[in-house]
């Protein structure tokens, strides 16, 4: 039921997107800008950032180096990037 | 002994913390004495059958934090998002820039954008951009309509490699200076202008620091740049709500910190008045017919007049004098000249219905029985 209903939400994108399916990679680059934000630029949880940078398609995975201060999350077949520079200047995307 | 260090422990700091002229370091007098009237105004804010959550609220007249509440694990020392809102900040970073005569109100945004092509591209200006109604085409949305958003491109996808230069390629729908269109793509442009007027990447990184945050006392801030460097003035800002409220006090006193003009007061003046373009433009919310000065939302004043498609406040209980950076998730900062007050929340709201015209009528209600430092209120 929730494979099917996932398959749905993802046709209907697919149509509303025009078929350009490079459109597709802002579900993992806001996810990736916004998590980084909300963890290292506001301080919140882990638990936290995820339910805020989430969208109405999940990530498929989502990684944190708490080390580099840097998150990388994949989804719809798109990868993205975003590293915190500095407390200044917070969080960028990098690819 | 023990004694005269820590004496002379203060006194040190107390010269470094001292400003030219001897002036003390501003703080805000934090009684709270006022809290339990604002009951109302925080049961709104919290209502747990909504699905916004509100992350803080801060309430202030005449320099006195009347009610300071934070939520959902935030606390005072955090910064927080307050996305738009940033946009009210830029606006402040050009009033210093004029007032160092980097660039003009007049002077033509192609000067530093060579990518505008067309006879009335050329024409847009600084005042275009401050006051949304330069004309280029753009899309704003968010959530509930990414894929016709220039936004969601803006701030997501590859142009937020160059977002000024992202909409310096757009053209123009509206000759410059007739319609208001509310766009963030415009105020990344005016950011993008700031850093090629500055002409140094290191003075502009520092720019928002050394001309604003530090002469106002903000210590913590953070203002997130895209790919090349340009500040993401449309929605990149974070800022404890303290100092959140520190600018809001900067406009309630016309330019003016501690006896400083850090921007010009005609400049403020200027912003807080309707632009005669977003009175004569139909709001896009018939309902919320609000006017538009330079990056502030207001409440009304716009002149009467045949050509006025705004004649009426848009929040009808508050005082047409209020002024408002808006954010998205319902970030809200407003001031009311006519009290010397600020009211702050900040939230998280996706669907972006939060109440805010409620919350304000709630704070409004009990700010102006509060009796002000220079004259009795009404009694509470």
């Amino acid at each position: 039921m929730k494979e099917s209903r996932f398959v749905l939400m993802l046709s209907a994108l697919i149509l509303l997107s025009g078929c350009n399916t490079r459109f597709f990679k802002v579900i993992s680059s806001s996810y990736a800008k916004e998590y980084c934000s909300c963890r290292f630029v506001v301080g919140q949880t882990k638990k936290y950032c995820h339910q805020y940078a989430l969208q109405i398609v999940p990530v498929s995975s989502h990684a944190e180096s708490e080390n580099n201060k840097s998150i990388e999350a994949k989804a719809l077949g798109y990868s993205s990037r975003a590293i915190f520079k500095s407390a200044r200047l917070g969080c960028v995307l990098i690819n | 002994m023990k004694a005269l260090v820590l004496a002379l422990f203060s006194l040190s700091l107390a010269a470094v913390e001292t400003p030219k002229g001897n002036e003390a370091p501003f703080q805000w007098s934090s009684s709270q004495r006022y809290r339990s009237q604002f009951e109302e105004q925080e049961k709104l804010a919290l209502d747990p059958k909504k699905e916004w959550s509100t992350n803080s609220l801060l309430i202030i007249k005449d320099d006195e934090i009347l009610f300071e509440g934070y939520y959902n694990g935030f606390n005072r020392a955090q910064k927080q998002r307050i996305w738009s809102i940033s946009k009210t900040f830029s606006g402040a970073l050009i009033g210093v820039a004029l007032n160092k005569d980097l660039f003009k109100l007049s002077t033509r945004v192609a000067t530093f954008y060579p990518a505008f092509k067309g006879q009335f591209e050329k024409t847009i200006s600084i005042e275009h951009l401050l006051s949304m109604t330069s004309g280029l085409d753009w899309k704003e949305g968010y959530e509930s309509s990414p894929f016709a958003s220039h936004v969601i491109k803006m701030l997501y996808l590859d142009k937020q490699k160059d977002m000024a230069t992202f909409i310096s390629e757009r053209s123009v729908t509206q000759s410059p200076g007739r319609i208001f269109h509310y766009s963030s793509g415009e105020t990344n442009l005016l950011l993008g202008a700031l850093k090629k007027a500055v002409a140094n990447e290191q003075v502009y990184n520092e720019f928002p620091w050394e001309e604003l945050f530090t002469p106002l006392g903000i210590k913590e801030a953070t203002w997130e740049q895209d790919g090349s460097g340009t500040f993401v003035g449309s929605s990149y800002l974070y800022l404890r709500p303290r100092d959140t409220a520190r600018f809001a006090r900067l406009y309630l006193n016309k330019g003016s910190w501690q006896g400083k003009q850090i921007i010009a007061q005609s400049f403020v003046q200027n912003s807080l008045t309707p632009t005669l373009a977003s009175c004569q433009t139909l709001p896009e919310d018939p309902n919320l017919p609000l006017s538009y000065g330079w990056l502030w939302w207001l409440n009304g004043n716009c002149p009467a007049g045949a050509k006025s498609k705004k004649t009426r406040k848009a929040f009808k209980e508050l005082p047409s004098t209020l002024a408002m950076g808006l954010g998205h998730h319902g970030q809200t900062l407003a001031i009311f000249p006519s009290l010397n007050a600020i009211a702050i929340r900040t939230g998280a709201d996706k669907k972006q219905s939060f109440d805010r015209e409620g919350w304000l009528n709630a704070v409004y209600k009990v700010l102006k029985k509060v009796p002000s430092n220079k004259e009795e209120g009404a009694p509470l």
